[in-house]
């Protein structure tokens, strides 16, 4: 038997999107998968950064939730944006980069790989599950523009972070 | 083993990936597997996850649908629940409503359900199995409505799913009967439980595949235990194309399906079936 995994998280693949169902055996077998991700995933000993980053968006969205919330008048950061965003931090494949959090004065939610000042991608998740982004990929490269998040993290976007974030 | 291996570099310089192609592997949709008399398919869904460009109105859309589908009469609508910020959340901290996501519609009998979401649509169709054409041109039509109640943009994942629950006899069972690779206890400790669950890439293709198998103890209308066989083929990459070449896709999608299965499953067990 071959093991065909990649050996960095530069080449690791999205994490698994599981198609939906419907009935009583895929409720149980999506619970049973459920619980042995979680029993997976709340391991300390497994944690690769993400646990922190869902902690930071917990306090991030808390912090964030009222309207003025910087004292300038910004938008609150809504439930829908919260979910998306940590959805988004859940489908980042096993051993990836973890990426910082902070919140926008338009109530979105940001999530940033920075490498250093010319390395870096920004995310921005609006209410509607759009990803908004921004990245410098040396002293020349941008690239921005704009994915909607399905459950998964479009591949273009991923590929990004990774040129960023590879040495 | 017969089929060749061989290494071979892809990706760019600075970060090369070593993949193991198996140089012979190939979707062949034109191949036939063996009929099954007692298939055990307890549900087949068919799930295409891509943004309504239409405004997602619960109003508009809802009257849409049931005007069009008055073969899944019973309508439900589907609302978002708020998301708990603690790890052990009290149950109360489920069920504040964050609005109306879309509708489910399910037929009289309960043997087909249809999600309509802003995001994705769902077609889902419950044992007993009627046959890969019944499905896929079911599952087809009911998205034929969802096309034109949302005009949705590009496909970013299309998933076809089959869930297969083969009865087992009595204590002791001999997984061993039944599966090509099976889980194995430790000497004088009887398994009394198990999950596996597998992801595998398919060669030159955007497709990947995950099998999951487990035990589903006596429950609910079933009176032996199970052992269940969960196939879920989906793509990686956005995709958009015409009516027809998505018909293709699911014709490779269902070859994966059925190689999988198929080469899961003992000769034994495969007789048992037929």
């Amino acid at each position: 038997m071959t093991l065909d995994m990649p050996y960095s998280y530069f080449s690791a693949p999205p994490a698994v999107v599981r198609t939906m169902g419907f009935g009583s055996d895929a409720q149980f077998i999506d619970s049973r998968a459920l619980e042995s991700h979680e029993r997976l995933s709340h391991a300390w000993s497994l944690d690769d950064g993400r646990r922190q980053v869902q902690e930071a968006l917990v306090e991030r969205f808390e912090n964030a939730s009222r309207p003025g919330w910087d004292g300038y008048g910004a938008e609150a950061v809504s439930q829908a944006t919260y979910r998306h965003a940590y959805g988004v931090v859940e489908a980042l494949p096993r051993g990836f980069p973890m990426p910082t959090v902070g919140a926008e004065p338009d109530g979105h939610l940001t999530l940033e790989w920075y490498r250093n000042p010319s390395r870096v991608v920004s995310v921005s998740v609006s209410p509607e599950g759009d990803l908004h982004y921004a990245a410098l990929l040396g002293s020349a490269a941008r690239r921005n523009g704009t994915e909607p998040f399905l459950g998964s993290i479009p591949a273009d976007l991923l590929e990004i972070i990774r040129r960023v974030m590879s040495v | 083993m017969s089929m060749a291996h061989k290494f071979a570099m892809v990706g760019n310089a600075s970060h090369r990936i070593m993949h193991v192609i198996m140089s012979d592997f190939a979707i062949r949709t034109e191949e036939v597997f063996p009929t099954m008399r007692r298939a055990p398919v307890t549900e087949a869904v068919l799930e295409l996850r891509t943004r309504a460009e239409a405004p997602w109105e619960a109003e508009v859309i809802t009257k849409r649908l049931t005007e069009v589908l008055p073969d899944l009469p019973k309508t439900e609508p589907l609302h978002g629940m708020k998301m708990p910020l603690k790890a052990n959340p009290s149950p109360l901290a489920h069920t504040e409503d964050l609005g109306w996501l879309g509708v489910v519609m399910r037929s009289a009998d309960g043997k087909q359900a249809a999600t309509f979401q802003r995001d994705s649509f769902g077609f889902s169709l419950l044992a007993p199995y009627p046959g890969w054409e019944t499905f896929v041109e079911r599952a087809l039509a009911v998205w034929q409505v969802h096309q034109e109640v949302a005009r949705p943009g590009e496909l970013m994942r299309i998933g076809l799913r089959f869930i297969n629950r083969i009865p087992l006899g009595q204590n002791p069972i001999e997984l061993d009967d039944y599966l090509v690779a099976g889980p194995k206890a430790l000497d004088g400790m009887p398994l009394a439980g198990f999950l596996q669950s597998e992801t595998m890439t398919v060669p030159r293709s955007d497709y990947q595949l995950q099998i999951i198998r487990t035990i589903q103890p006596p429950q609910g209308a079933y009176a032996q235990a199970g052992l269940i066989i969960d196939i879920d083929v989906g793509t990686t990459q956005p995709w958009e194309g015409t009516a027809a070449a998505l018909r293709t896709r699911l014709q490779e999608m269902r070859w994966l399906k059925n190689k999988a299965f198929f080469g899961s499953l003992t000769e034994k067990a495969q007789v048992l079936l037929k």
